[in-house]
């Protein structure tokens, strides 16, 4: 009678690293090119921030935190980083916000399919296309200050794009066009997916569809809303291609947005170090946006046990 | 065709001991059926020999040839999964024949296997089908030609029927055990339904807890069960039990009544505690079935009845201690009503309370 | 003049108005669509254009014909040598998303259909390439590129986009071959195939849905990037299609914005396309990004 022997005997262990021999060729070439060409640039990113570096002259000094103190006290870094902020909070409120309203407009009317494609196809669309055309539409001769000549609105027509307080409120708005209609979607299927029963006793209990909305859809929806959300922001505050093509005009490019902040100091202006540590910085806002959401993530799970 | 041997197996995950040193030895061209509750380690005793599982102890020997550590496709065997596992993008024929064709069998002689599987169990006008537009009864026809036509020594089953209906798991009981007297071919069957066992196995072998309990003729293990579990296991209705003590040469039920021993079941020691095993066709009403040879008699009332059609379950009570009787040519019974109730002395099993052996010589 | 104004007061006033007949609903969304549209509409106007029709007339105007489109198309293609860009997104999006999506099943066969220890490891390994925004990647990849003589080639580019848009597949491709009962692969393995013929007679087969829909997915993202094709390639012959457009917009010398908003729809006509023909294979694609 054998006692307890829980460890796995020779042949078993062969048994195991065949197949984990196995395993790692069908694994090897998806590790090798994400290691290879985003894991260790990755590495190399963050260690260049921490040296002085212009373009290669090869110095590799270790100067510490020297570029980051660089970016603390760099205006146009400043003014990059408080568009950055406007850019998250607009993504986090218009699209859902214009989103879930548009959702619940298209709720189980006639032709939601159609309704659906027409909203998402500018989600397809490049960001430079999309940037391209509201570029026109906010142009010095675009249609923005047409329409507004047009309603007898002529005073309030200006140079959009090259308005320091203008200029970020138009691309918001451009990129919320194109994202609002992919939130819409995944609203529709969220609310798709929602039991129908709550609903109906809300109802039949006298709840006006508002109060309905309120109290009972709205906190349904809260897990799709929030990974609705983060999808939203990180995608909104590092977009960089409508930033650029929208803001060709803009004399001050730098200031637009961190990421548009990044590569014009880096592949513009030569400073190699100094665009390392602003990636690295909008690395970390990311991941600090993540983890949030994992937080409340987290939070909802143990809420609805 | 092969002999299957297996030797002191053993299986361990992590802490569980699965299997616990088993050694069976399977005769070439016999229907050997594993049978036990759930967990007992039949599946898993089948996917060893299959070569799906690698045993932590032990060998496995097919034809005499130590396959522990052959890997499935060399074994000679072939299996026949619960759930069929065809697969759902080939037809039928590219099922069946995709073993085949892997190992570079010539395709005439694919052709012919292919033929004579198919007809066999009439499936030829299927082969240009997919699995999702067959019904539950055809994937398991399918699934068992994909075994046939690699004409391997051993068949492996692994609960092929329960996934089926009532009806159609009869029907296909008998294809089975039809196709076994046709190809004379080693199989080894493993179900959790003890019916099934018994109806098409020539041993059975009676699992629990990873170990073997008895290995033997449907008939051995109903009229000679080595121990309590596989008593209660085998038969249906259920062998109902009796606790009571010895005293000379009877047994001192409790609640009163004493049962004379038979000579088999002499030499038991005083005050050993015992349980008897009865099955309900020997509590014969007074009447209603073969009045017994050596008989023992009492009088209860019946405190449920069960009207099969052709016979009807009486449950009655003997000293407290419940026995189920069958009562043939049955006419209404209510409950309430007494029986004068024979129990056929030759046919009870004695056990041992503790150890659960039997106590038979 | 903000679609914020046009859509929340559409949205407010359904929930003010308590019971509302679908029919008023159905018009109210047609009407807040059809303001939504309004830029297509713009640049539907703007090519039937000639550049000092746009300039003469309102941006906004309808076109006096539609004779002018032809021109504008052959023109707008000539100079923003369109051919090349396309022909190297068209390369770029096939080559990396195709590969990209094998490497993917490759990987999540080894994840579903083996066991060991540490898988999850290994696919937070795979997966973490997508946790970081991509500005992280630009200047190492520049740097890596120049000195291995991979910048400004096309095998470069393919290779980066290859590799950038492993993750996300591997995700999609792990959940759903996970669904795949086990019993096949043993059935398979009985019937004598090794792990490879597995992969490839039995799971493959049966992916072929998510897997469609996951290249698709990736092929369009690369068709649509920008970044990368600016920061590694400097020649114009190597240049994606937005790359080539977004030149082409940032290029004041004669570019009147017909011809640009020309360019740029005709740069967006294969997505479009794949988009209308291939529309369930997307949809489902999308439900597989709620899904993680």
């Amino acid at each position: 009678m054998q006692s307890s022997r829980p460890k796995p005997s020779p042949r078993e262990k062969a048994a195991q690293r065949a197949n984990f021999l196995t395993a790692l060729c069908f694994l090897a070439p998806a590790v090798l090119l994400v290691t290879v060409f985003l894991l260790v640039p990755l590495i190399y990113n963050v260690w260049i921030s921490f040296t002085g570096w212009a373009k290669f002259s090869g110095i590799d000094r270790f100067v510490g935190v020297a570029n980051y103190s660089q970016a603390f006290s760099n205006p146009k870094f400043f003014e990059a980083a408080g568009n950055t902020v406007s850019w998250i909070v607009a993504s986090l409120v218009l699209p859902i916000g214009l989103g879930l309203g548009f959702a619940l407009l298209l709720r189980g009317i006639r032709g939601a399919e159609a309704f659906k494609t027409v909203f998402f196809v500018p989600r397809l669309l490049a960001p430079t296309a999309i940037g391209t055309i509201w570029y026109y539409v906010f142009a010095d001769n675009g249609t923005l200050n047409a329409m507004l000549s047009g309603v007898g609105l002529g005073d309030w027509t200006r140079s959009w794009l090259y308005d320091p307080l203008m200029i970020t409120p138009a691309m918001i708005i451009a990129h919320t066009w194109q994202t609002t209609g992919l939130v819409m979607v995944l609203l529709l299927l969220g609310l798709a997916a929602l039991p129908t029963e709550p609903l109906e006793a809300a109802q039949v209990e006298g709840a006006t569809p508002f109060q309905i909305f309120r109290h009972i859809v709205l906190p349904m929806l809260l897990p799709t809303l929030l990974v609705v959300t983060i999808i939203s922001v990180i995608a909104g505050f590092t977009t960089f291609d409508l930033v650029w093509v929208m803001g060709r005009d803009y004399p001050n490019r730098s200031t637009l947005t961190l990421a548009v902040h990044q590569y014009w100091e880096t592949f513009r202006s030569n400073r190699w170090a100094y665009g390392a540590s602003v990636a690295v910085l909008i690395g970390l806002i990311a991941l600090l946006i993540t983890w949030v959401q994992t937080l409340l993530q987290q939070k909802l799970e143990d809420r609805a046990k | 065709m092969a002999v299957v041997e297996l030797r002191n197996l053993e299986k361990w995950y992590g802490a569980f001991h699965a299997i616990r040193s088993i050694d069976l030895r399977i005769e070439d061209g016999s229907f050997v059926a594993l049978v036990g509750p759930s967990g007992c380690g039949k599946s898993t005793t089948l996917r060893m020999i299959a070569g799906l599982e690698v045993p932590t102890e032990g060998e496995i020997l097919i034809g005499d040839r130590d396959v522990t550590d052959v890997p499935s496709r060399d074994r000679g065997v072939a299996m026949v999964f619960q759930s069929y596992a065809l697969y759902p993008h080939m037809t039928v024929e590219e099922n069946m024949t995709f073993g085949l064709r892997i190992a570079g069998t010539p395709a005439p002689e694919i052709r012919s296997r292919l033929a004579h599987a198919s007809g066999m169990l009439k499936i030829d006008s299927l082969l240009g089908r997919r699995p999702t537009q067959l019904s539950g009864g055809q994937r398991q026809r399918v699934a068992i030609g994909r075994a046939l036509v690699r004409q391997p020594d051993v068949f492996l089953f692994d609960e092929p029927l329960s996934n089926l209906d009532a009806q159609l798991r009869t029907a296909m009981r008998m294809e089975i055990k039809r196709l076994h007297q046709n190809l004379k071919a080693t199989i080894v069957f493993v179900t959790h339904d003890q019916v099934e066992a018994m109806t098409m196995a020539d041993v059975i072998v009676v699992m629990r807890d990873g170990r073997v309990e008895q290995v033997g003729s449907p008939l051995d293990l109903f009229e000679r069960p080595a121990n309590l579990f596989v008593a209660g296991f085998i038969g249906a209705p259920a062998m109902r039990f009796l606790d009571g003590v010895v005293r000379g040469d009877v047994v001192a039920l409790d609640g009163g009544a004493e049962l004379p021993l038979d000579a088999a079941f002499s030499g038991l020691g005083d005050g050993r505690p015992v349980r008897i095993g009865v099955r309900p066709e020997d509590v014969v009403p007074d009447g209603h079935g073969m009045p017994p040879g050596r008989a023992w008699e009492f009088t209860a009332s019946v405190t449920l009845s069960e009207p099969l059609g052709n016979e009807t379950l009486l449950l009655t009570e003997l000293g407290g201690q419940e026995l189920l009787s069958r009562m043939y040519r049955p006419r209404p019974v209510r409950a309430g009503d007494t029986f004068r109730f024979a129990i056929d002395l030759d046919r009870i099993h004695v056990f041992d309370r503790e150890s659960g052996a039997s106590l038979r010589r | 003049m903000s679609e914020t104004a046009i859509g929340a007061p559409a949205a407010a006033e359904r929930r003010r108005a308590g019971r509302r007949s679908n029919r008023a609903v159905f018009w109210i969304a047609v009407a807040v669509t059809l303001l939504w549209l309004f830029p297509f509409y713009y640049a539907l106007v703007t090519i039937f254009k000639t550049g000092q029709e746009y300039t003469a007339g309102g941006p906004l105007a309808l076109p006096a014909s539609t004779a002018p489109v032809v021109a504008n198309i052959l023109e707008a293609w000539r100079r923003t040598h369109m051919l090349v860009g396309m022909g190297n997104s068209l390369l770029y999006g096939v080559v990396g998303a195709g590969l990209a999506v094998f490497v993917a099943a490759l990987a999540s066969y080894g994840l579903t259909r083996l066991d060991y220890r540490g898988r999850s490891y290994w696919f937070l390994l795979i997966f973490s390439g997508t946790i970081f925004p991509f500005q992280i990647y630009l200047i190492p990849l520049f740097q890596g590129f120049a000195r291995t003589g991979l910048l400004d080639s096309r095998l470069g580019m393919i290779l980066v986009y290859t590799a950038i848009c492993v993750p996300f597949p591997t995700l999609v491709l792990k959940n759903f071959m996970s669904q795949i009962p086990r019993d096949l692969d043993e059935a398979a393995r009985m019937d004598g195939c090794s792990e490879w013929r597995i992969f490839r007679s039995i799971i493959l087969p049966n992916s072929r849905g998510p897997m469609i829909a996951v290249f698709l997915l990736q092929f369009n993202w690369i068709w649509n990037d920008l970044i990368f094709s600016m920061v590694l390639t400097l020649d114009e012959s190597k240049r994606s299609i937005m790359n080539s457009l977004m030149v082409f917009q940032g290029n004041y010398a004669g570019t009147t914005p017909n011809l640009v908003v020309t360019a740029t729809l005709l740069a967006s006509v294969p997505t479009l396309v794949i988009f209308f023909l291939l529309r369930r294979y997307f949809m489902q694609g999308l439900a597989l990004q709620t899904s993680d």
